[in-house]
């Protein structure tokens, strides 16, 4: 009975085929007549459909745009450039939509970069763009393996010239001289199927997650970022198994020039983080005792703000992919770093560009939410140091 | 080498061991000093097998009897009268008798042997061990344990994460661990995407990298599929090439042809050496030729191929000799190697 049917399919295919080939216009499956664009013309199709949706929507197609894909048209264009290699459709494989057109590189970022900007479902962005859930799927994953190739290069540790751009930004704004940047993690919650729950990713707040630790500059852009490791972990565990750990305990990090005031007081390059870290020689954390004196809680407030760059960072990060914020139903383990990794390429390529990131998309309360920040009790001489002339200097300032 | 015997030195080791154990053509006994053809009258299974092994073809002791007896001079070297002696003379002889039936014997089954020990009392040995006759507190086992929890980090060992390899300790040592598999991504690492694997009992986690961690990456993987598209062109010239390639191994297989196999065995006891021979014929340009192949049974398992008779002298210890001989006359060439034989 199967040939029947196939050759039946073929004869409901085929005469659509002839229109958009003829009139580039074809019929909808919808109810009434509702005429689709080419392909070619994603953008105009979608805004018509999607711009009176939601009353959130801006009337503006300019900002619209940037309300759907979190990027201007120009920053939307040079995305597309860097993965239309990988992505562009050639028949017989090339991805169709439901008219049978092969999907343009636009269409297929647009729907990648609205799977991961709304965090909606599969089924409900398929929706907006006309396509199937299992287009969203193979796109969206398609776009994550291209873009983590070709954007390597929007994530890399600064050269010195960018470093010591960072370390004046950082003295002038938080008073803290010869700091390269600031650390933090984040938890990516997800579920687990029950055969795949395992203390490991149950984290301390008793959900499943997965580590994302940035260093982030003056600019919350992405200096650095470790990601993949369970929920189940310290964070200054997880800071011990980075790369970025190894490289500044063996001297290859955060190397620079050490800096000396009148005084006398040297200091080393490093970074700032939160309780949650040990105190290094390159890492520095606020005082955590009880009783602080002036100069430690002067010290201990410029940290803050210098420490909270990276929070900030992340907040802007989930509220902007909101995918990393929503919680993810059962993920793919093995590919959610990839898509964690991309959506920071993403956050400095934005930056890279010139755009702007959208301070009303960021998250209003902390990113991560219900979390109580860890306290590592680790403090190392050197550090200790460090700290106290940096408190010294902040008080001559 | 020439050209022949490299050919053939290629296909030689699998084929003549498959071939030996078919039909058996011709038989000869080769031993220093003696060659004897022994054409065998078409009577029964049990004669073929008696006179293939050596044995009269009328004897009427039984083998509980030849179990039984003793044989008194088995630790002797053969005199120099046995060796010359050919392999149907040896039947005559009662002892020489005992001693290849219990070779061939013991081949078959395990049995205890005075003199040396053989792979097969080994076993025995071992196998023996398993269970005590008078069973006692097993020590050894406590031992075990103190060594195990000596190697176990101690919980309070929170900080240190051990890295290494994977295999790098014992399993005994991860008892009690649970395993978690991870993709991790670290940008300070040359290769992000790495996999790990992560052991875990309790506050302490051992980090390892995976044996070929590095993941497939996607120009790597373009580089496939390219190389895949490329392949698809050139599918139908290389399908050809095959189809023709394997014509033409089957057309070679089928001219090699076996001429002739000698099985021979026990050549230690006279001092001589135990191996098979084999001759093939194979196509050799327009000129089929003779090949004869001869395998050394107790030699070591690193051949080498050796393509001149006066290579014998390392057949012993390399275990194959290959002569390439020419197609009328093959026996010419046993004779020849009989020779060689005897020089040695």
């Amino acid at each position: 009975m199967a040939p029947p049917k196939k050759t039946s399919k073929r004869k409901m295919k085929e005469p659509k085929k002839c229109k958009s080939i003829n009139t580039n216009v074809v019929l909808s499956e919808g109810p009434g007549l509702e005429p689709k664009l080419a392909d070619s013309d994603w953008w105009d199709a979608f805004w018509h459909k999607n711009s009176s949706s939601d009353p959130v929507v801006p009337k503006n197609e300019v900002e619209g745009f940037k309300y759907f894909f979190r990027v201007s048209m120009n920053t939307f264009d040079y995305i597309c450039s860097l993965v239309r290699e990988d992505l562009i459709s050639r028949p017989p494989s090339g991805l169709i939509n439901i008219e049978g057109r092969l999907l343009s590189v636009e269409k297929q970022v647009a729907i990648a970069m609205r799977r991961l900007a709304s965090g909606e479902s599969q089924v409900s962005v398929g929706r907006a763009f006309g396509v199937g859930q299992s287009t969203v799927s193979q796109v969206t994953w398609r776009f994550i393996e291209a873009l983590e190739e070709r954007a390597r290069h929007h994530l890399k540790w600064p050269e010195s010239d960018r470093i010591e751009e960072i370390k004046i930004s950082f003295e002038d704004t938080y008073g803290l001289p010869n700091c390269c940047g600031a650390v933090d993690a984040t938890h990516i919650i997800m579920t687990l199927p029950a055969v795949e729950t395992s203390d490991d990713w149950c984290d301390q707040e008793k959900n499943y997650s997965m580590f994302l630790q940035g260093v982030v500059d003056d600019k919350m852009r992405f200096l650095d970022i470790v990601t993949g490791w369970p929920g189940g972990m310290t964070i200054s565990r997880m800071l011990k198994c980075s790369g970025f750990y190894k490289l500044c305990e063996n001297g290859d990090r955060l190397n620079g020039s050490v800096g000396t005031t009148s005084e006398g007081l040297e200091f080393r390059e490093y970074i700032v983080g939160g309780t949650a870290y040990p105190l290094l020689p390159w890492l520095i954390t606020p005082y955590g005792n009880k009783y602080l004196t002036g100069l430690m809680a002067d010290f201990n407030a410029k940290h803050r703000q210098a420490s909270e760059l990276a929070g900030i960072a992340f907040s802007q990060l989930k509220g902007t992919w909101r995918i990393l914020h929503k919680v993810m139903w059962r993920p793919d383990k093995r590919k959610l770093p990839s898509i964690i990794l991309v959506c920071c390429l993403l956050h400095n390529i934005i930056l890279d560009t010139g755009d702007k990131l959208q301070a009303d998309v960021r998250l209003s309360d902390h990113h991560d939410s219900g979390y109580v920040e860890e306290k590592c009790q680790q403090v190392d001489p050197s550090g200790e140091t460090l700290r106290k002339n940096l408190s010294k200097y902040s008080i001559a300032l | 080498m020439n050209r022949g015997a490299r050919y053939f030195s290629q296909l030689s080791t699998s084929f003549a061991s498959s071939f030996i154990s078919s039909s058996l053509l011709f038989s000869f006994s080769l031993i220093p000093g003696s060659l004897m053809w022994t054409q065998k009258p078409a009577s029964n299974w049990l004669d073929r097998l008696r006179s293939s092994k050596g044995f009269p073809l009328t004897n009427d002791q039984n083998l509980e009897t030849f179990l039984n007896q003793k044989n008194p001079n088995q630790n002797s070297t053969p005199s120099s009268s046995q060796k010359t002696k050919p392999v149907s003379d040896i039947s005559e002889s009662p002892k020489q008798w005992f001693s290849t039936m219990s070779n061939v014997l013991a081949e078959l089954f395990i049995m205890e042997e005075d003199d040396s020990i053989n792979d097969s009392q080994i076993v025995k040995v071992r196998k023996s061990c398993r269970k005590q006759a008078n069973p006692k507190v097993c020590v050894i086992s406590r031992r075990n344990e103190v060594k195990v929890k000596e190697k176990t980090p101690s919980s309070s060992n929170s900080v240190t994460i051990v890295k290494g390899n994977e295999g790098g300790e014992s399993k005994l040592d991860l008892l009690g661990y649970s395993r978690l598999d991870l993709v991790v991504i670290d940008t300070s690492i040359d290769v992000w995407k790495t996999e790990k694997l992560v052991l875990r009992k309790g506050d302490v986690w051992k980090v390892r990298e995976k044996k070929n961690s590095r993941l497939r990456s996607l120009s790597a993987f373009k580089k496939k599929k390219r190389k895949f598209k490329e392949g698809d062109k050139e599918s139908d010239d290389e399908k050809k090439k095959k189809k023709k390639l394997k014509k033409l191994k089957k057309k070679k297989k089928k001219e090699m042809v076996l001429l002739a196999v000698s099985e021979k065995g026990g050549g230690e006891e006279c001092g001589a050496f135990a191996f098979e021979v084999s001759v093939f014929q194979i196509p050799l340009g327009n000129q089929p030729r003779e090949v004869l192949v001869l395998k050394s049974k107790n030699a070591s398992t690193s051949r080498k191929k050796i393509d001149t008779p006066s290579g014998y002298a390392d057949l012993i210890q390399t275990g194959l000799v290959v002569y390439v001989i020419d197609r009328q006359d093959y026996r010419k060439a046993f004779q020849n190697m009989k020779k060689t034989l005897c020089f040695c």
